[in-house]
C-alpha cells in the first residue's frame, strides 16, 4: 500500500507539476490520511464530508471572492508516509494549514514537524483522533482539536459499564499509540474506581476483516469480561467481533469513535450475510459527534443537504477502487463539523489569510455557534472544541443513541 | 558424445574439490557471519534499548502512553529489533509491541539497574530472541527491553549462505564446462583418437595415422605409437612371407605324409593280402603232408616188410622227410599268423577284447601252457608271485599270449638253470617279468628286440627260430592295454623281460559282444554233458572254391567216416544243400560268384535248409557278423583238423537231438538277445525275467540247460530249487556273471 502510494503519488506529481496553478485555488489546506487499505473508509468519509461544506462555500463565491481547496495525500494510515506528506505539504504544497489528517500513530509522528516548522506557523486542525499527546505539551499548541479524546470516550463507556454492574473490563487494541492511548483511558477510567482491566490484547495496525483474529477472542474469552472495550479500526474490530461471537463470548463489545461505525457495520452485515448469522448485537459505539439522523439539528440538515447536492469524492487517483462511499456517516458528519469551523478561521483572517494569524483567529472563536447543540470556544491555552460522547448501538441496521443502558445490566 | 572414463574421474574429482571447498567456505563464513550478525544484533539492540531508556525519562513522567508507544513503534521498526517492551519499577508494562499478549517470559528476563544487559530468551511458540534490557534512571522509573530476533541472523546467514551457493554453484559450473570442454579438447579427443588407432593396429590397418595435431606428450605418443606401427608393419611383413613359406613347407610335408601313410597302408594291404594268399596253398601243403604221412603210417608202411634194411631206412627217410615238411608247414603258419596279426594291429583291425579278470589267470594260463617246453629242455620254472594280485581290464587271451610268449623265449635262450616268473602290484599297474639265464642281450641290441622282423644276436652265427615277430606283437598288446615292456640284460648272465598292465577298474562285461565266450563255455559244457556216439554216415557239404581245399578237406572227413559232397562256390553250394540235405555244411566265405555270409543267409533262412548246421571256415574274421547270420561255428584258416573234426561231431550230435534252453536273466533286453542267438543257431531257447517265472517255466518246459544271471541265482536260489525240489539235478546250469 505504501509504496503503491508512493508511486502513485510520484506519478501524478509528474504529471502534473504544477497542479495548484490549474486549479487557481486561492486558499490550499493540506491533508494526509487513510485513502487506501483497511481504513480507508475513514479518510475517503472524512474527506467528503469536509469537501461537502466547502464545496458549499466555494459555490457561493468562496471566502472573500477566494475559493478554498484541499491538497489530501495517501498515507494508508502509516505513519511514515504521514510524515512525508506532510512535509511535502508544507514545503511544496505551501498549504495555509493541516486539516483533516485520520489516526494516533501518523498524527502522533508528525507533531514534531509542527514544532520543527513553528517558525512557518504550521497548525494542524481537528486530526481525526482522540489521542492525548496532541493535547498537551508540547504540542498542543501547534493543534487545534474539535472531537472529544479517547480518554473521555473511553471514560465515559467504563462508568456505564460500571452503572450496570458489568465490572470486568477486557481490552482488545491496535499495537500501536491509538491502542495505546485507549488501553491508558481504560486504565485510567477503571483506576478511579479502584478497577483493574481483567484482560488485554493486542492486534498488528492494517488487519483485515478477512484475517483470524480468533487468537485474540480465545484469550478474552479466558478471562471472562463482563464488557469488551474495543480500541481499534474497523476491519480489525469486525473481525475481532465475528470471532468473539464465534467463540461464544457474547458479552457488550464497545468500539471508540475512530471505528467509523457505518464502515463497521457494513464489514459486519457483510460477514453475517456469508455466515448466516447476525453479528450486530450488543454492540456500544461511542460517537463524539450527534446522531446525523437527528433532524432537529441544524447542522445535520446542512450536512444532508450539502451530501445530497454534491456528494464530492476524493481523486480518483487517491484511492483505489472497490470502495462503496456512505450516504452519510459519523465520520463524514465529523468532517463537516471541521469544515464549518475551518471556514470560519479563514473568514476570520479576512482578505489575506495566512499562516501566522491562523492561531490567533481560532483562539478568538467564543461562544460560536456551529449548527449543533453546544456552543464551541476557542483560546490561548484552550485547543479543544468539544467535549461530547454520544453512545449509540446498532437497531434495524443502523447504529442509533443508546436511550437505555438497563438492557445490558448484570 | 560419451564421456570417456577418466574424463568422467577427472570431472569428479573436480566436482567433489570443489563441493567440499564450498562446503568448507560456506560452514566458515555462516559462522562467522553468525558472530558478527549476533555481535551487530546485541550492539544495535544495546543502542535502541539505552536511546528509549535516555529519552523515555521524560516521557514517562510527563507523557501519556501513546506517545511513549509511538516512540517505540518507531523505533521497532529498525531491522532486526522484534519487540520491545517498557515496564516501570513495579515490572507493570507501560507500553510494549507484542500480539496479541505480552509473554511472561520477557517479564520474567533478569535486569540490572546499573547497566545494560544481554540475555538469551526463548519465547514459547515464538522463537529464540537476544534481549537487551537498558534501566532507566537506574531502574528507579523501569527498564526497556528490546528483542533482536534471532530468526532474522538466521535468514541473514541463510539468504547469505544460498547467495553464496549460488555464486559457488556457478563458478562450479563454469569450472565444470572449462574442464569438461578442455579435457574433451586436449585429453579426451586424443585419447579416443589413440584408442581408434590402437584398434585399427588390432585390426592390423598399419596404414592408419593417429591424427593428433596438437604438440604435445599426446602428440609425442602418438609418435612413438606410428613408429611401432611402421616397424610392426616390417615385422609382419617379414613374417608374413615366413609364414608362407612355413605353410608351403608343411603343405608339401602333409601331401609327403599322406603319401607315406598311404604306402604304410598299402605295405599293410599288401602283407595282409600276401599272408592271405600263402595260407590257402600252406593249409593244402600241410593238410596234404598230414594226410600222407597217416596214410603212409596207416596203410603203405605196414604193408611194406621191414626185413629189407634199405627199405626199412628209405621207410624212416620218408616219414622223416614229411615230419619236416609238417613241421617246416606249421612254422611257416606260425610265421604268417604273426605277420598277419601285425599287420592287423598296426592298421588297427584287431578286434580288441575288453573283460575284466584277475592277473593271476595270467599266470596261470600261461605256465600250464609252456609247461611242456620246459620239461622238454629239463628247466624248471621258479614263480615269485604274491598271494593277492588285482584284477586289471582288457584282452586276456592276448596278455597270455604276451606272457607265452615272454616263457618261451626265455626258454628258447636258456641251456640249463632255470627261468623265473615275476609278479609285482606296483601301486598302479602290475608288473610281470620272465627272467632267464641265458645268453643274454648286448645293450647296443637291447631296443632293437622290440622292432619287427629283427633278431638279436643270432643273424649270422645262430640259426634262425621262431619268426622275429613275438616281441614287437608283444609290444603292440601291452601298449594298446597302456603298458610298457622293456628288457635288462647282462650279457652272458641272462635278460628280464618285463611288462606292465594298467590295473584296471572292473567293468562291466561287454555281455553280448562278448558271445564268443558264451558259445564256448555252452560248447564245453554240451560236449561234456553229450555222449559221443555214432548212429549212422552222416553227409556233410564242403563249400569252397579252392578245389585243393575241398580235396583236402574232403579226404580228411571221409577219412573219418562222414561221406562228402563238394561245391565250388555259393550257388553250388545252396543248390546242392537243397538237393541232398547235408546233416552239415563247411563254408568258405571269400568266394567267387556268391560271398559265404550271403550264402549262409540264403540257406539260413529257408525252410529246407535252416536246420543244416553251418561251419564257416575262413580266413577272414568277422565272427560277429557270422554268428549274427546265424551260423553255428566259425573256424579260422589255416584249417585245424583236430578242432574242425570235433565241432562237426558236436554239431551233428546237437543236429540229432536239438537243445532246450532256458534264458533266465531280469534285463529283458539282454535275454532276448541270447534267446535270439540261441535260436538262430538252432538251438530251442525260452527267455524268462525272473525267478519264480523261470521256476515255473523250468518245471513245465523240462529244459536241457538253463542259462540263469549269477545276480538272479544268488537273490532266489533258483538253483537248489530246481535241482532238489523240481527234480532236475540232470540239468546243466550255465551262470552268466556280470
Amino acid at each position: 500500500m505504501y509504496l503503491r502510494s508512493i508511486i502513485l503519488v510520484s506519478c501524478l506529481l509528474l504529471l502534473l507539476p504544477f497542479p495548484q496553478a490549474s486549479e487557481a485555488a486561492d486558499i490550499v489546506l493540506g491533508m494526509s490520511a487513510a485513502f487506501t487499505g483497511p481504513s480507508r473508509g475513514l479518510g475517503i468519509e472524512l474527506y467528503r464530508g469536509t469537501l461537502a461544506y466547502i464545496e458549499r462555500v466555494n459555490r457561493s463565491g468562496g471566502i472573500n471572492g477566494r475559493k478554498i481547496a484541499i491538497k489530501a495525500y495517501d498515507d494508508g494510515y502509516n505513519p511514515v508516509p504521514a510524515i512525508e506528506n506532510t512535509i511535502r505539504l508544507i514545503e511544496k504544497d505551501n498549504v495555509l494549514f493541516l486539516a483533516d489528517y485520520v489516526g494516533t500513530p501518523t498524527v502522533t509522528r508528525i507533531l514534531p514537524l509542527l514544532k520543527k516548522y513553528s517558525d512557518r506557523h504550521i497548525h494542524l486542525f481537528f486530526p481525526f483522533t482522540g489521542a492525548q499527546p496532541q493535547r498537551e505539551a508540547p504540542y498542543n499548541e501547534f493543534v487545534f482539536n474539535l472531537r472529544a479524546s479517547y480518554s473521555q470516550e473511553t471514560a465515559g463507556l467504563v462508568d456505564h459499564f460500571l452503572k450496570i454492574g458489568r465490572k470486568r473490563i477486557a481490552v482488545f487494541y491496535q499495537a500501536d499509540a491509538y491502542g495505546r492511548s485507549g488501553w491508558e483511558g481504560v486504565r485510567k477510567a477503571l483506576a478511579g474506581h479502584g478497577l483493574r482491566m481483567v484482560g488485554e490484547v493486542t492486534y498488528r495496525r492494517g488487519t483485515r476483516h478477512t484475517d483470524s483474529l480468533r487468537e485474540q477472542a480465545v484469550i478474552l474469552k479466558k478471562a471472562a469480561p463482563d464488557a469488551i472495550i474495543s480500541i481499534g479500526a474497523y476491519a480489525a474490530c469486525a473481525a475481532f467481533i465475528r470471532d468473539a461471537r464465534d467463540e461464544g463470548v457474547d458479552v457488550p463489545i464497545a468500539n471508540v469513535s475512530f471505528v467509523g461505525s457505518e464502515s463497521l457495520l457494513s464489514r459486519l452485515m457483510e460477514i453475517g450475510r456469508e455466515k448466516g448469522k447476525d453479528y450486530t448485537a450488543n454492540l456500544v459505539n461511542s460517537q463524539v459527534v450527534q446522531n446525523y439522523d437527528d433532524m432537529t439539528v441544524r447542522a445535520v440538515r446542512e450536512y444532508r443537504e450539502a451530501m445530497d447536492a454534491y456528494n464530492p469524492m476524493p481523486p480518483l487517483e487517491l484511492t483505489d477502487s472497490g470502495y462503496e462511499p456512505q450516504k452519510y456517516s459519523y465520520v463524514g458528519f465529523e468532517g463537516f463539523l471541521n469544515a464549518k469551523l475551518m471556514v470560519e478561521v479563514l473568514r476570520r483572517m479576512g482578505n489575506n489569510p495566512d499562516r501566522e494569524r491562523v492561531r490567533g483567529a481560532v483562539e478568538g472563536i467564543k461562544d460560536l455557534d456551529i449548527g449543533i447543540n453546544t456552543r464551541i470556544t476557542f483560546g490561548p491555552g484552550k485547543h479543544q472544541g468539544l467535549d461530547d460522547v454520544y453512545y449509540t448501538t446498532v437497531q434495524q441496521g443502523r447504529f442509533v443513541p443508546i436511550t437505555d443502558w438497563g438492557r445490558w445490566s448484570k | 558424445m560419451r564421456m570417456s572414463v577418466l574424463l568422467r574421474k577427472n570431472l569428479l574429482i573436480v566436482v567433489s574439490s570443489l563441493f567440499a571447498l564450498a562446503l568448507a567456505v560456506a560452514a566458515f563464513s555462516s559462522w562467522n557471519l553468525y558472530r558478527h550478525l549476533t555481535g551487530e544484533y546485541v550492539s544495535k539492540g544495546s543502542a535502541v534499548a539505552e536511546s528509549i531508556a535516555n529519552s523515555g525519562i521524560e516521557m514517562m513522567l510527563n507523557r501519556d502512553a501513546s506517545t511513549l508507544q509511538a516512540l517505540i513503534d518507531q523505533w521497532k521498526e529498525i531491522e532486526g529489533v522484534a519487540y520491545i517492551i517498557v515496564v516501570n519499577s513495579e515490572r507493570e508494562v507501560i507500553s510494549h509491541t507484542f500480539v496479541p499478549v505480552v509473554p511472561d517470559e520477557v517479564l520474567a528476563v533478569e535486569t540490572s539497574a546499573r547497566e545494560t544487559r544481554v540475555n538469551k530468551l526463548h519465547i514459547r511458540g515464538k522463537g529464540d530472541y537476544i534481549d537487551v534490557s537498558a534501566p532507566i534512571l537506574g531502574g528507579v522509573i523501569g527498564y526497556v527491553h528490546v528483542g533482536m530476533d534471532k530468526g532474522m541472523i538466521e535468514k541473514g546467514i541463510q539468504a547469505s549462505v544460498v547467495g553464496q551457493g549460488s555464486l559457488i554453484a556457478l563458478i562450479l559450473a563454469v569450472v565444470l564446462l572449462i574442464t569438461y570442454l578442455f579435457f574433451d579438447r586436449h585429453v579426451d579427443s586424443p585419447l579416443k583418437k589413440l584408442t581408434s588407432y590402437a584398434n585399427n593396429m588390432l585390426a592390423h590397418n598399419y596404414s592408419a595415422t593417429a591424427g593428433i595435431e596438437s604438440n604435445d606428450e599426446f602428440k609425442y605418443l602418438a609418435n612413438a605409437i606410428e613408429q611401432i606401427a611402421g616397424h610392426f608393419q616390417r615385422v609382419i611383413a617379414n613374417s608374413e612371407q615366413t609364414m608362407k613359406e612355413l605353410s608351403d613347407t608343411a603343405g608339401k610335408l602333409e601331401a609327403a605324409n599322406a603319401r607315406l601313410k598311404e604306402l604304410d597302408t598299402m605295405k599293410t594291404d599288401f602283407t595282409s593280402t600276401v599272408s592271405h594268399e600263402l595260407r590257402t596253398p600252406l593249409t593244402s601243403v600241410l593238410g596234404f603232408a598230414k594226410l600222407i604221412k597217416a596214410r603212409l603210417n596207416e596203410r603203405i608202411f605196414p604193408l611194406i616188410g621191414t626185413e629189407d634194411k634199405k627199405t626199412e631206412k628209405t621207410m624212416k627217410q620218408i616219414s622223416g622227410n614229411i615230419d619236416i615238411i609238417i613241421s617246416e608247414g606249421e612254422r611257416l603258419t606260425a610265421l604268417i599268423n604273426d605277420v598277419l596279426d601285425i599287420a592287423k594291429m598296426e592298421a588297427g583291425k584287431i578286434e580288441w577284447k575288453k573283460e575284466s579278470f584277475s592277473a593271476r589267470e595270467i599266470i596261470d594260463r600261461s605256465t600250464a601252457a609252456t609247461s611242456s617246453l620246459f620239461e622238454q629242455k629239463g628247466l624248471t620254472l621258479l614263480k615269485e608271485v604274491p598271494d593277492e594280485l588285482p584284477m586289471i581290464t582288457g584282452d586276456r587271451d592276448r596278455l597270455i599270449q604276451v606272457a607265452i610268449n615272454l616263457l618261451s623265449n626265455a626258454v628258447k635262450f636258456t641251456e640249463r638253470g632255470s627261468v623265473t616268473f615275476r609278479a609285482q602290484d606296483a601301486g598302479g599297474e602290475i608288473v610281470l617279468s620272465v627272467t632267464d639265464s641265458g645268453v643274454g642281450i648286448a645293450p647296443a641290441d637291447r631296443d632293437k628286440v622290440f622292432e619287427k622282423f629283427r633278431q638279436v644276436g643270432n643273424s649270422l652265427t645262430g640259426k634262425a627260430k621262431g619268426t622275429g615277430l613275438g616281441l614287437p606283437i608283444c609290444k603292440e598288446i601291452v601298449t594298446h592295454h597302456g603298458g610298457k615292456i622293456w628288457v635288462e640284460s647282462e650279457p652272458g648272465r641272462g635278460s628280464t623281460f618285463s611288462f606292465s598292465i594298467p590295473r584296471g577298474e572292473p567293468e562291466a562285461a561287454e555281455g553280448l559282444s562278448d558271445m564268443d565266450d558264451l558259445m564256448k563255455r555252452l560248447r564245453e559244457q554240451v560236449m561234456t554233458a553229450i555222449p559221443s556216439h555214432r548212429s549212422e554216415r552222416k553227409k556233410i557239404l564242403v563249400v569252397d572254391d579252392e578245389p585243393n581245399i575241398r580235396e583236402l578237406l574232403g579226404q580228411a572227413l571221409t577219412s573219418s567216416g562222414y561221406d562228402v559232397l563238394e561245391a565250388a562256390n555259393g550257388i553250388e553250394g545252396i543248390k546242392t544243400a537243397k538237393k541232398e540235405r547235408p546233416d552239415l555244411i563247411t563254408l568258405d566265405i571269400m568266394m567267387p560268384e556268391m560271398n559265404g555270409f550271403d550264402t549262409a543267409v540264403v540257406l539260413k533262412n529257408d525252410p529246407q535248409t535252416m536246420d543244416i548246421p553251418i561251419i564257416v571256415l575262413s580266413i577272414v574274421e568277422d565272427r560277429q557278423r557270422g554268428y549274427r547270420i546265424g551260423v553255428d561255428r566259425y573256424l579260422s584258416k589255416p584249417i585245424d583238423m583236430d578242432a574242425l573234426l570235433k565241432e562237426t561231431e558236436l554239431l551233428l550230435q546237437r543236429g540229432a537231438s536239438p537243445k532246450k534252453f532256458l534264458v533266465v536273466d531280469d534285463d529283458e533286453p539282454t535275454a532276448k538277445a541270447i534267446t535270439a542267438m540261441l535260436e538262430a543257431r538252432g538251438y530251442s531257447a525260452i527267455d524268462s525275467c525272473c525267478g519264480a517265472e523261470c521256476i515255473e517255466k523250468a518245471a513245465s518246459l523240462k529244459p536241457d540247460m538253463i542259462i540263469i544271471d549269477t545276480v538272479i541265482t544268488h537273490r532266489h536260489d533258483v538253483m537248489k530249487t530246481l535241482r532238489y525240489e523240481k527234480g532236475m539235478e540232470n540239468v546243466l546250469f550255465v551262470l552268466l556273471g556280470k
